[in-house]
């Protein structure tokens, strides 16, 4: 049915779907509504090493699960920052990320999370990394027919934590001026094994700061090191100015947030600190 | 094609008109005026309602999506006499324009139905979607913060 026609719009929560309908921005043909398939019904489960989110999972669930809240904090952090509770009820996981905003909260921790996208269409079934997943401003890797089923995170492994961190003018229903999501593992001795940062509101989608990530990997945790870390994922990105902040004001602060969002993130783990 | 039925306030309705927003169904068809008309975009929180026990922007609710499901506005808070959390509004004088008020009401009493007693800083949480133009924020915290503590 969604392959059926360009106009065809799949719904779940309809917190975007809907203000666009409003305005005239959409005019969809047919909607189908995704709440009505059994399959994606909301459930947060784990096995075999992931945690899987199904597609129709609103933000609200993900906040009040108290496991996810143990294991992967930036997820609940950047969940619960949503809109207001009223969007956080409907507004999905699997809508943020196909709404492909740059400014999105949950994409950055997805990404840094290493995430993976588990799509369903009429050519069968595929997988995909957020940063393949979000291909450019509001434009997914999504082709017509095809459907987020689920969301896929891996399960957090020893000495490793995360964290987000989002920078407003105000503190609730806001868009973000820069947010950040970061995970760290690290080993015994607090060298770190694994890093993974995500970025919103710098560049035209949701940004990996690969340089910043690379510098981090094999070596010790340091205030010195989240430093440089962050330095560099400020050369990485590219803002531009709006109503909420310069794009100058924004690159001197994700620096500032990236290495914070480290710090917290080592301190979860319990290594070195 | 199936009708559309919704149960409003304890109430079964059908023949409800497709290709509508909740919001709309509710003032328009039912004549329930209590959940306003205001920024349309899930912004300000004045048309909110409780659907199925969670507090919604019903401006973004297509009629289609609530078909099946249980609806309370701010008409099926008081019986014969006020709520309580209606009681407290009115106590701490928290109802200035009173625009916002229905949408603040709601989004209350989901906060209550689900946690009897929140702490402020959970209240400003709950109540963080819908705007006071009057700015009357911290008279409706009281409020809710008084519902919950009930009679004294």
């Amino acid at each position: 049915m969604l392959a059926g026609s360009d106009n065809t719009h799949p719904l779940s929560g309809g917190t975007d779907l809907a203000v666009a309908m409003r305005y005239g921005r959409v005019k969809p043909g047919l909607i189908v509504d995704l709440k009505a398939i059994p399959e994606l019904a909301p459930s947060i489960e784990m096995a075999d090493g992931l945690l899987a989110i199904t597609a129709n999972t609103v933000m609200t669930d993900l906040e009040n699960d108290e496991r996810i809240g143990k294991l992967l904090p930036a997820l609940v952090e950047a969940a619960r920052v949503v809109g207001s509770v009223q969007i956080r009820n409907r507004a999905t996981l699997a809508g943020n990320l196909a709404n492909a905003s740059p400014a999105a909260d949950t994409p950055p921790v997805l990404m840094a999370l290493g995430a993976t996208i588990v799509i369903h269409g009429p050519s069968g079934i595929r997988a995909l990394s957020v940063d393949d997943f979000l291909v450019h401003y509001r434009t997914t890797a999504l082709d017509p027919g095809e459907l987020i089923v689920a969301v896929q995170i891996p399960m957090p492994a020893r000495r490793s934590s995360s964290s987000f961190l989002k920078l407003g003018v105000r503190r609730a229903m806001e868009i973000s001026v820069v947010c950040v999501g970061a995970s760290i593992e690290l080993d015994e001795d607090g060298s770190i094994v694994k890093a993974g940062l995500g970025l919103g509101s710098v560049a035209p989608v949701t940004l990996r700061p690969r340089n910043a990530e690379k510098l981090l990997v094999g070596n010790t945790a340091s205030p010195e090191l989240f430093a440089a870390a962050g330095d560099a994922a400020g050369g990485e990105c590219s803002p531009i100015d709006d109503l909420r902040a310069s794009g100058e004001y924004r690159k001197a602060m994700v620096p500032v947030l990236v290495r914070r969002a480290l710090s917290i993130a080592q301190e979860r783990s319990g290594v070195g600190v | 094609m199936k009708q559309i039925v919704l149960t409003v306030n304890g109430r079964k309705h059908s023949s409800i008109p497709r290709e509508s927003f909740l919001l709309e169904v509710l003032r328009d068809h039912l004549e329930l005026t209590g959940s306003k008309v205001c920024c349309l975009e899930g912004e300000c929180g004045a048309c909110t309602v409780i659907m199925d026990g969670k507090s919604v922007n019903s401006c973004l609710i297509l009629a289609e999506e609530a078909d099946g499901a249980e609806i309370i506005t701010v008409e099926g808070l008081a019986d014969e006499d006020l709520s309580p959390l209606q009681g407290a509004f009115l106590d701490n004088a928290a109802a200035q324009c009173g625009f916002c008020i229905p949408g603040q009401l709601m989004a209350a009493q989901a906060l209550l139905d689900r946690n009897p007693s929140p702490s402020r800083a959970e209240v400003r949480e709950a109540l963080a979607g819908n705007l006071c133009r009057c700015a009357g924020y911290e008279q409706i915290t009281d409020a809710v913060l008084d519902a919950a503590r009930g009679p004294t």
